[in-house]
């Protein structure tokens, strides 16, 4: 029998390195490995992206309303007078001898703006007016997105340089149809305004005259 | 006969093998070959004469005139006795009176709602030369200027355009152009300069 001790002890000693090479092998996933380190495939994605920036928070300001009251306006002089259905009690600033900027006193900045440009003096088609606007978009601006283009209108949104979220619409308007661009108009607003601003460009395009209702230029 | 018969297979072989030869049907695959020029070019259209007229002079007596309103108003120098005409609320031209079409023309703009740089308005521009008229040729280019030819209703039109920037805005405000003919060309180049260098706002 004294053989059987020996034995024994043999035996658990194997059982006791099985278990641990066992062991070490489930837990080997983070070996060291071997040989000259290489790059792997990224997974998920496989490109770096750009983690979206947030927006910032938009004025409290009340939404812009469709139908707000309106009054007719004038713009320029003599033969490049323009009259306009103009937002009653909305201010006026001009920014150059054939540019225009209205808003609401008391407003909040990043709300709710109209702007309207004589353009005649570039000499560009519609289209073409278009197609440079958006290109400039493009350039110039952040988070572009093209949400509709007409023949003579384009709706879009932007991440403002203040990183507003923006939701604007644009309108050009040929008087005296010419073939040339005579007019511009544009409302940018919070995307709480848009029914607001997409009503009231409607409403100012449609109503829009060159002097005596007849041809700007 | 027999001579007759191989007479008429000689001929006819030769006659075959003449026009084959003119017309070898070619060997290999076709590949392109290169174009002359190698890029598309305008052709250049047939040039009518120029109005005879004198010249554009140097040294013309200038007189300081009003454009824009409000805070937008600005003074330049232009030729005494052209006429003056609005083109927009934005632009302005003089040229001499009861001149012929393809004379010589000064234009002025104010272009600051574009909100562009000189350099965006410069490359614009010339874009838009490059689209609008035929044959248009850069014959000098600064950071604030050019200096070209371009074809237009068969005539040859020299071109000088320049652009300021009054305030230090980083763009640019005022858009000057003279156009006329090549004898014109000499006085051109003075007339903007002077022109340029004596606006003012207000």
């Amino acid at each position: 029998m004294e053989w059987r001790g020996p034995a024994a002890l043999v035996a658990l000693l194997a059982i006791g390195v099985g278990g641990g090479f066992a062991a070490s092998a489930q837990s080997r996933g983070s070996s060291i490995g071997s040989g000259v380190p290489a790059p792997v495939p990224a997974q998920a994605p496989e490109m770096p992206v750009d983690t979206p920036e947030p927006y910032a928070a938009d004025p409290t300001d009340p939404p812009l309303e469709p139908g707000i009251p309106m009054a007719p306006a004038k713009l320029g002089t003599g033969k490049f007078e323009i009259t306009f259905p103009k937002p009653v009690g909305w201010s006026t600033n001009v920014s150059a001898s054939n540019e225009w900027k209205f808003k609401k006193p008391g407003t909040s900045n990043n709300t709710y703006v109209m702007r309207i440009e004589q353009i005649n003096s570039q000499d560009i088609t519609i289209e073409d007016a278009i197609d440079i606007r958006i290109e400039r978009l493009r350039d110039e601006q952040e988070d572009v997105a093209i949400l509709g283009r007409g023949a003579d209108s384009l709706e879009y949104t932007y991440r403002s340089n203040e990183d507003n979220a923006r939701h604007s619409f644009m309108r050009w308007l040929d008087l005296d149809a010419s073939g040339q661009a005579d007019v511009e108009i544009v409302v940018h607003g919070r995307e709480r305004d848009v029914d607001g601003t997409r009503d009231l460009i409607r409403r100012v395009a449609e109503g829009m005259e060159g002097a005596g209702g007849g041809p700007v230029g | 006969m027999l001579a007759l018969l191989l007479a008429i297979g000689v001929a006819a072989g030769f006659v075959t093998s003449r026009i084959l030869g003119e017309n070898p049907s070619g060997s290999g695959s076709a590949t392109p070959v290169p174009a002359s020029p190698s890029l598309p070019v305008d052709p250049v259209p047939e040039l009518l004469p120029d109005p005879d007229i004198p010249p554009l002079a140097t040294g013309l007596p200038l007189v300081r005139q009003p454009v824009g309103v409000g805070d937008f108003r600005m003074t330049l120098p232009v030729p005494e006795g052209w006429s003056y005409f609005e083109n927009s609320l934005n632009e302005w031209q003089w040229r001499p009176p009861d001149q012929p079409d393809f004379g010589y023309v000064l234009r002025v703009e104010q272009v600051l709602s574009n909100r562009r740089s000189i350099e965006g308005t410069l490359d614009r521009r010339l874009a838009e030369l490059r689209e609008d008229e035929s044959n248009v040729e850069v014959i000098a280019q600064t950071r604030d200027s050019l200096h070209f030819t371009f074809v237009t209703a068969n005539h040859l039109r020299y071109g000088y355009l320049r652009w300021l920037d009054l305030t230090g805005s980083g763009d640019a405000q005022v858009e000057i152009a003279v156009t006329g003919r090549e004898v014109d060309d000499p006085g051109m180049a003075e007339l903007i300069a002077r022109v340029g260098s004596g606006v003012r706002l207000g």
